[in-house]
């Protein structure tokens, strides 16, 4: 089972700084976009159960930095591919650039894995759209998958219920969090994970037609609150909290 | 300007709302049972509908329209993006805000709702709406046909297992949130009982409903779940990642209880208590009986 896995590397959003409204990214730490943990956990599961090869692609579109990148490796890639040139939040482009290496690079794969959603975008739109380039099926916010023989068999996780379904191969797959529990690779692995075979690609040898999108402004979203700390005793805190209760109207 | 809006029945309604803001001259609406809204032209597609036939129906129609909106939830967010694809539009998702001057200008939440990000593109675009703060606008259409589409199936679905939908949590007013400080599905028993002493909603973190399946999905409140606008929210056991705080952003007063005097729960609550769940809620209820 050949594999591709889909990986993204994003500013830490749990550890962005922020003076008014404004967000300094500059200072926040990479991470691996956090569901395509369970992306790659699912892809490396998958090799030890039906053997093949795990390949990893990143397009870099925001920031990049080669030992977070490592740390995904070192889950069980066996090799990565980077795209670089391409700074831009558009997941159809980025879709774009995967097809086009996949095809120009000869990548075989049975199953694309992917994210349900990048942690800082959240868009939800690069399979979809990576499904369409390649004109395969697409199984979107899968929380548990199964491959057998030519086929997967899935289920979706959507607000309103289950949706089990099934398609040939190959495949697109958007997991959900909920689909497993990604391992944590230890230090050595990590170290180890710097001497697997890494193929760059530069965005200027792809085709890269999708359509713009300007993104004319970023702001911090956040909401002032009161963050007073009722930490003098449970008796005080109570009290406190009742007449927050009776001043809002909740009780008489 | 001319909007096609692709949506189940149910968002529809609210769907409509974001368009008619933009006043297009005429609308067209492809959903998939008869629902009360007041567009030029509803088409109800009969029969099975999967994604794969949403997509291959409304690429078909959507030749000559400038914007073709969709509500963003799951199996929306997927059909928006192959439809942008495939017809080589482009595509904004999860848009809480949007005007129009020349290009269309959309707001959307980014890095897990710390931020919000204004994006700019040309007609003909693609859109699928965060619907949690818009009202249904209702009417009735001018013009109605069935279709019965012959589509082709990629994906095959097995089995549907629906759930009806209990509570809308973005009308309530008072909401008594929990998370993983919650150690059993029993102990749900206690908050219920707070949550009827004060007249309250329960609400969760998304491991709650998502996860442990202790509440369902339409309970968990965040980037995606619900966003909620409570007079008080009341949080409780819930650490306060920002997926979670950015769907009670607009709460008029957050009380929140945590062990963890260091929770970043304490950073975005107007009161905080440092107190372990299990002692606080049961002295809390207690207080409120006595009255
Ligand atoms: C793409 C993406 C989207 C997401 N969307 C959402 C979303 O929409 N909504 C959402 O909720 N999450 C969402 N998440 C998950 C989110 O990042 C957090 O993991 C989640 O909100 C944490 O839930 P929690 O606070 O219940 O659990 P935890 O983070 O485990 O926190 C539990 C808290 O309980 C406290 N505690 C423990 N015991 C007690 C006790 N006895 N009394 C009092 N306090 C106690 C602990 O100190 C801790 O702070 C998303 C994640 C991703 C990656
Ligand atoms: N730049 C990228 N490089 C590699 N994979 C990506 C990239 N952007 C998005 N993806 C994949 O697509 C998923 C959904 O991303 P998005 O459409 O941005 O929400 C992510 O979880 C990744 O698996």
């Amino acid at each position: 089972m050949e594999v591709v896995v889909c990986v993204k590397l994003a500013y830490d959003e749990t550890q962005i700084p922020v003076e008014g409204d404004i967000l300094l990214l500059e200072r926040a730490p990479v991470k691996v976009s956090d569901i395509d943990r369970n992306a790659i956990e699912e892809a490396v599961r998958i090799k030890e159960k039906l053997g093949g090869t795990v390949t990893a692609i990143t397009v870099v579109t925001g920031p990049y930095d080669e030992t977070v990148l490592n740390e995904a490796i070192a889950m069980g890639v066996d090799r990565a591919v980077i795209v670089e040139g391409l700074r831009e939040h558009n997941p159809l482009k980025t879709a774009r650039a995967v097809a086009e290496t996949l095809r120009r690079k000869g990548i075989k794969y049975d199953l694309i894995l992917c994210g349900e959603g990048s942690s800082d975008q959240y868009s939800c739109a690069f399979a979809p759209a990576l499904a369409e380039y390649l004109s395969i099926p697409v199984l979107t916010f899968v929380g548990k998958l199964e491959v057998d023989g030519n086929c997967v068999r899935a289920e979706r996780f959507l607000e309103t219920g289950y949706e089990r379904v099934e398609s040939d191969l190959p495949a697109i797959v958007s997991v959900t969090s909920e689909i497993n529990e990604p391992r944590i690779p230890s230090v050595l692995q990590v170290m180890k994970a710097g001497r697997k075979e890494k193929v760059q690609v530069r965005s200027e040898e792809l085709d890269l037609t999708a359509p713009e999108l300007k993104v004319s402004e970023i702001r911090a979203y956040v909401r002032e609150r009161l963050r007073k700390k009722l930490d003098g005793g449970m008796e005080t805190a109570l009290k406190e909290i009742l007449e927050i209760l009776r001043e809002k109207g909740v009780i008489s | 300007m001319r909007a096609l809006l692709i949506s189940d029945s149910l968002n529809l309604p609210k769907l409509l709302s974001p368009v008619s803001e933009l006043k297009p001259s005429y609308v067209e609406a492809i959903t998939n049972a008869d629902s009360p809204v007041s567009v030029d032209r509803l088409l109800i597609l009969k029969g099975d509908i999967t994604n794969d036939c949403w997509v291959d129906v409304a690429s078909e129609r959507a030749k000559g329209f400038d914007l073709i909106a969709l509500p963003a939830s799951r199996d929306m967010r997927e059909v928006a993006a192959r439809i942008a694809a495939r017809l080589g539009l482009p595509y904004v998702s999860g848009v809480t805000q949007v005007s129009i001057d020349d290009d269309i200008k959309a707001s959307r939440l980014c890095f897990g709702g710390r931020g919000l990000e204004l994006i700019s593109v040309k007609l003909p675009s693609v859109l699928s709406f965060d619907l949690s703060a818009f009202e249904p606008s209702t009417g009735s259409p001018r013009s109605k046909e069935e279709l019965g589409p012959r589509c082709d199936r990629r994906m095959r679905v097995l089995e549907r297992r629906g759930k009806v939908a209990e509570v809308d949590l973005s009308k309530a007013e008072t909401i008594v949130s929990v998370g993983r400080g919650l150690k059993r599905k029993e102990d749900l028993e206690i908050i219920r009982k707070l949550a009827s002493l004060l007249g309250a909603e329960i609400a969760c973190t998304r491991p709650i409903s998502a996860d442990l399946k202790w509440l369902p999905e339409e309970r968990h409140v965040g980037m995606t779940g619900v966003r909620v606008r409570p007079r008080l929210y009341l949080a409780l056991g819930i650490s306060g990642q920002i997926q979670h705080v950015v769907g009670f952003r607009d709460a008029e007063t957050v009380v929140s209880v945590n062990v963890d005097p260091e929770a970043p729960i304490g950073e975005v609550s107007d009161y905080f208590v440092i107190a372990d769940l299990y002692e606080f809620v049961p002295k809390l209820i207690e207080a409120l009986e006595r009255k």
